[in-house]
């Protein structure tokens, strides 16, 4: 079981209501100021993508490299963390 | 890309910049207002990111402007000109069920396409090529597998192999890898001497060796070639097979070796390990200054052993080596596989809990030295009862005597009449004083 940051757990807990997108797991300041640059300032957004991409992972870190660059395991973690906060959430 | 609809107005001076030298163009002063930014932008870029935008009303319109002159590429390749429809449904032909193609997710959709569309094509060119380069035999075949296969380790050994030389680090190398491998000493040298081959029946795969050495000056085959190398016969037109053998000729002086292949890395490092070893188990007895640890002087003890170990096989280094490989063996078992117990172990070492209790026991006093004691002592105590028994009156029968005296005196001393009292108390006196002596007993 791959260990889980403290990111993750945080925004896992709880509904992310109007978080932004530096609070997803993975996104740091660098990819959520790009992501917000692209039109995605908050995390319901991309959660909003990822549920367009029908929760697809490869679809998804494709997206996510290509709108803001993001390293493979920025993209798991970012992955990670929407999909679970779906698995409890939605 | 964009995934929204943006007015250029609306980005940012840093994001215009960033899009103007994604474009190479050049930039104006640092210090312009965002309006020049912006205005570069727009006459530069405008033009291209209207062609790019992907919104359905746009798309017929843009894409045949911009790209009419792929029309005669197949649908395949120009995933950019079909409309959402024709993506999904193009898609879906691959098997994958695409969601909803909306502006943010056509990019993604275009580029799965064109990635399942890639790899259909590739493997076609590759298959030809590779069945031009080896022959239909099927011995070539499995051993071009585990050619290939070792070709990765072997190559990489090969890298090791020239750095650990002079270093002698390669039990390292040795240990991690397996044995087939392993790339033989540079002592895997052609033999002048063919007849030396035969006089080692044990040897079967030395064929293999010679018939390699001799591969890079392309002699006829000699007739001690072995059946699995028979079907070999030398194709000098298979450059592909193995700078293998070059390489686990042990970095010979034959670059024209590479072109054998007919044979397995085992069969060669087996052949190399052992036809090298027999020159160097003589000298290993002899030499005794070896790097190794001392388990490599038992290396030409069990060499005389008629099974072969195989680690000795594996690793014929018992000296400072060419290859500098140096391994140490683990203890060969005496009696397991067939091997005749020689040899007896060495004493083993005692588990720290022993070799405790014999440091202690040193100082301890033994046991049989408290048990005698012991008993001494008790018979020592049983005849000082015994003894005490027979002349229990003379010890006490002094005290006695005084005892009566005392109280005779004094009985005396009051009335007469009292000497059968005084006898009488001289004898429950000798009595009590008796009784506490039998009570003792």
């Amino acid at each position: 079981m791959s260990s889980t940051s403290q990111k993750h757990k945080e925004f896992v807990a709880e509904p992310m209501g109007e978080k932004l997108v530096m609070a997803l797991a993975g996104i740091g300041e660098v990819l959520g100021k790009r992501l917000e640059e692209k039109g995605f300032d908050k995390a319901y957004v991309v959660l909003g993508q990822f549920l367009v991409l029908k929760k697809d992972e490869e679809l998804f870190r494709d997206w996510l490299k290509d709108t803001c660059g993001a390293n493979v395991k920025q993209q798991g973690d970012c992955y990670g963390c929407l999909r679970e906060w779906c698995d409890s959430f939605l | 890309m964009p995934v929204f609809v943006e007015d250029p107005a609306q980005f940012s001076k840093q994001r215009l910049k960033s899009e103007l030298v994604a474009n190479n163009i050049t930039l104006p002063d640092a210090e312009s207002k965002k309006q020049v930014y912006l205005d570069l932008y727009l006459t530069h870029i405008g033009q291209k990111r209207a062609a790019d935008f992907s919104s359905d009303e746009d798309d017929d319109q843009v894409q045949d402007v911009g790209e009419e002159e792929k029309t005669k590429d197949p649908e395949m390749l120009d995933s950019k000109g079909l409309t959402d429809d024709e993506l999904k449904a193009s898609l879906l032909k691959h098997g994958v069920r695409a969601g909803p193609i909306v502006a943010s997710t056509r990019a993604v959709y275009e580029r799965k396409l064109e990635g399942l569309l890639q790899p259909a094509s590739q493997p076609k060119l590759n298959g030809t090529g590779d069945t031009g380069q080896y022959s239909d035999s099927e011995e070539e075949e499995e051993i071009s597998v585990s050619e290939q296969a070792g070709l990765e380790t072997a190559s990489h050994l090969d890298q090791n192999q020239q750095e650990d030389r002079q270093t002698g680090l390669n039990s390292q190398n040795g240990d991690t890898f397996y044995p087939q491998c392993f790339i033989p000493s540079s002592r895997l040298r052609a033999r002048k001497q063919p007849g030396r081959w035969k006089s080692n029946p044990r040897r079967n795969a030395r064929n293999v060796v010679e018939w390699c050495a001799e591969w890079g000056r392309a002699p006829p085959l000699s007739p001690l070639v072995l059946s699995k190398t028979s079907v070999g016969q030398p194709k000098g037109a298979r450059p592909g097979v193995l700078p293998q053998c070059g390489v686990l000729i042990g970095n010979r002086e034959d670059p024209s070796s590479s072109s054998s292949q007919t044979f397995s890395i085992t069969q060669m490092v087996e052949e190399g390990s052992i036809e090298s070893r027999c020159p160097l188990s003589t000298r290993a007895e002899r030499e005794r200054g070896n790097s190794g640890s001392d388990m490599e002087r038992a290396w030409p003890r069990s060499h005389r052993e008629p099974v072969t170990d195989v680690l000795m096989e594996i690793f014929p280094d018992t000296e400072p080596t060419p290859t500098g490989i140096v391994a140490t063996r683990r203890r060969p078992i005496k009696g397991a596989a067939g091997r005749p117990v020689h040899f007896k172990y060495p004493d083993t070492p005692l588990s720290p809990t022993t070799m405790e209790r014999q440091e202690l026991e040193r100082f301890l006093v033994p046991r049989w030295v408290q048990v005698v004691v012991f008993l001494s002592i008790v018979c020592l105590l049983y005849l000082i009862y015994a003894c005490g028994e027979d002349s229990i009156d003379n010890p006490f029968g002094a005290f006695l005597e005084n005892l009566s005296l005392k109280t005779g005196d004094v009985e005396v001393s009051l009335e007469t009449g009292v000497e059968e009292r005084l006898l009488l108390k001289a004898e429950p006196a000798d009595t009590q004083v008796l009784d506490p002596l039998t009570g003792q007993e």
